[in-house]
C-alpha cells in the first residue's frame, strides 16, 4: 500500500493559503523593460506632449500652429470686416455703394482713398454734419461718432477694410494715426470745411 | 489571506492608475471645452463652432438612440493616414473633441456595418432621409440597413394629399386612396441626422495649405 506523502501546496487541516516569496526571473525584468521603453517612446510619439490642441498628424502644438494660416493680416481684414458689416454696413451698405437719404458711398469715394486717410479717421471718430461733396455729389446728412464705441485698432481695422474693399486699393491705414486723431480732436461733429484744412498727404 | 491590506492597496492603486488616466486626465484637459471660433480661410468670416442643436434634432437625437442607430453607425471621421474616411468624402477634416460638445449622450458608435454619419447633413436631404428610413434599398440597392416602417403612418387620404406623404415607387406604394406620412420621431429624427456636420476648420485642424516647396517653420 502506498501511503501518500500529503503534497505542499494543499490545505492543511483547514489552515488559510499563505503567499510565499519566490525571485522573479531576470528574463521577465528585462522584458517589462523593455515594453516600459517601448511604450514611453509611443506615447511621446504619439500624444503630442499631452497638449488637447494637438491631435494626429501633428506632433506638437508648434506644428499645428505652423500648419495654421499664417497670413497676419488675415485677422486684422476679418475684425475689419466683422465691424463694417455690424455696424457701418446699415447705412453704408454692404456694397459700400451708400444710399440716397442715408450715407454717401465709400466704394470709389474720394475721401475714403485719400492717401494719408487722416480725414477718414476723424469722420469715424468724431461723426460728420452738413453738407460734404463725395463722387461730385452734394450730401447733407449726419454721421453718428464712433470713438466711444471702438478701440483705435478696431477702427484703423475697419478703415483698412473700407480702403481695400470692392474695388478700393489704398494702403491701410495704422493705429497710430488713429490714435494721434483721437488725441487732437476736439467736441463736437467734423465738417466738411474743418476736414478739407488737414492736408490729405 | 495573510496579505489582505496589501491586495487591497494594489486593487486600489491598478483602479486609481485607470481611473486617473481615462477619467481624471480628459477631464482636466477637456472638460472645460467651449464653444470656439473656426479658422477663417481666405477672406471668409470666422464662425462661432460647434452651434448647439436645435430643438426638433435634439428631440431626433433620442430617437437615433432608442432606435440603436450607433449599433451600425460611427460619428467619428478618421484623420487622412489612418483611414479612407475623408477620401470618400465622409468628411472635410477629421473629427475633434469640440465636434461632440453639445451632444449628449455623445453617439460615436464603434461598428461600420452601415457608413459614417459625422457629416450626414451635409451630403442628405429631409426628404432623402424620410426615404431611406422607410426603405433603405430605395436609395441604395443592396443596403443592408433594416426599414424603419414603424416611423410612419399609412393613412386615409383627406381632402388634400398630405405635403409630406412620401412619394414611393409602385412596390412600396400604398394602396389607392392611402397615403405614407412620417410621424414626428420620423421628422425629428431626419433633423438631428441633417444637424450632423463637422465642417468647421478649427486650429486643432486647420484647412490643408496648398503645397509648397518651404520648409515649415517647425522642422527647422
Amino acid at each position: 500500500m502506498n501511503t501518500r506523502e500529503p503534497e505542499k501546496n494543499v490545505l492543511q487541516n483547514g489552515a488559510e493559503p499563505a503567499a510565499g516569496r519566490s525571485t522573479v526571473p531576470i528574463w521577465q525584468i528585462i522584458v517589462f523593460a523593455l515594453l516600459f521603453y517601448w511604450s514611453a517612446l509611443f506615447v511621446t510619439e504619439m500624444a503630442g506632449s499631452f497638449s488637447k490642441d494637438v491631435y494626429n498628424p501633428y506632433h506638437s502644438y508648434d506644428e499645428v500652429a505652423s500648419a495654421n494660416p499664417q497670413d497676419p493680416g488675415a485677422k486684422l481684414r476679418a475684425e475689419g470686416r466683422r465691424i463694417f458689416e455690424t455696424t457701418c454696413a446699415a447705412c453704408h451698405q454692404p456694397t459700400g455703394a451708400g444710399k440716397e437719404g442715408t450715407a454717401p458711398p465709400l466704394a470709389g469715394s474720394e475721401w475714403v482713398l485719400a492717401p494719408g486717410g487722416d480725414r477718414i479717421a476723424r469722420i469715424a471718430l468724431n461723426g460728420l454734419a452738413g453738407p460734404i461733396r463725395v463722387k461730385g455729389q452734394e450730401w447733407n446728412l449726419t454721421m453718428p461718432p464712433w470713438r466711444d464705441n471702438f478701440s483705435d485698432g478696431q477702427i484703423a481695422a475697419v478703415l483698412t477694410y473700407i480702403r481695400s474693399q470692392w474695388d478700393n486699393k489704398a494702403g491701410p491705414i495704422k493705429p497710430e494715426l488713429v490714435k494721434a486723431a483721437r488725441a487732437e480732436a476736439r467736441a463736437g461733429y467734423e465738417t466738411s470745411d474743418e476736414l478739407l484744412k488737414i492736408p490729405a498727404q | 489571506m495573510n496579505r489582505g491590506p496589501l491586495l487591497f492597496l494594489g486593487l486600489f492603486a491598478a483602479m486609481a492608475c485607470s481611473w486617473t488616466g481615462f477619467v481624471l486626465g480628459p477631464q482636466l484637459q477637456l472638460g472645460g471645452l467651449i464653444q470656439t471660433n473656426t479658422v477663417a480661410v481666405g477672406d471668409a468670416l470666422s464662425q462661432t463652432y460647434p452651434l448647439a442643436q436645435p430643438g426638433q434634432a435634439h428631440a431626433g437625437a433620442e430617437v437615433y438612440r432608442a432606435n440603436g442607430c450607433a449599433a451600425c453607425h460611427t460619428q467619428m471621421v478618421r484623420p487622412v493616414d489612418l483611414g479612407s474616411d475623408i477620401r470618400r468624402g465622409w468628411g472635410i477634416r477629421r473629427s475633434l473633441a469640440e465636434d461632440y460638445l453639445f451632444q449628449q449622450p455623445v453617439m460615436p458608435g464603434s461598428q461600420r456595418i452601415g457608413p459614417d454619419l459625422a457629416n450626414f447633413g451635409r451630403r442628405s436631404d429631409f426628404r432623402g432621409i424620410l426615404l431611406r428610413l422607410y426603405d433603405p434599398r430605395l436609395i441604395m440597392g443592396g443596403s443592408l440597413m433594416p426599414p424603419y416602417r414603424f416611423l410612419f403612418e399609412t393613412r386615409k387620404i383627406g381632402l388634400f394629399p398630405s405635403a409630406d406623404a412620401l412619394v414611393l415607387p409602385a412596390k412600396d406604394a400604398p394602396p389607392p386612396g392611402r397615403e405614407v406620412v412620417p410621424l414626428p420621431e420620423a421628422r425629428a429624427l431626419a433633423a438631428y441626422l441633417l444637424s450632423l456636420r463637422q465642417d468647421g476648420y478649427l486650429f486643432e485642424a486647420p484647412p490643408p495649405m496648398p503645397e509648397t516647396n518651404a520648409v515649415p517653420a517647425a522642422v527647422k
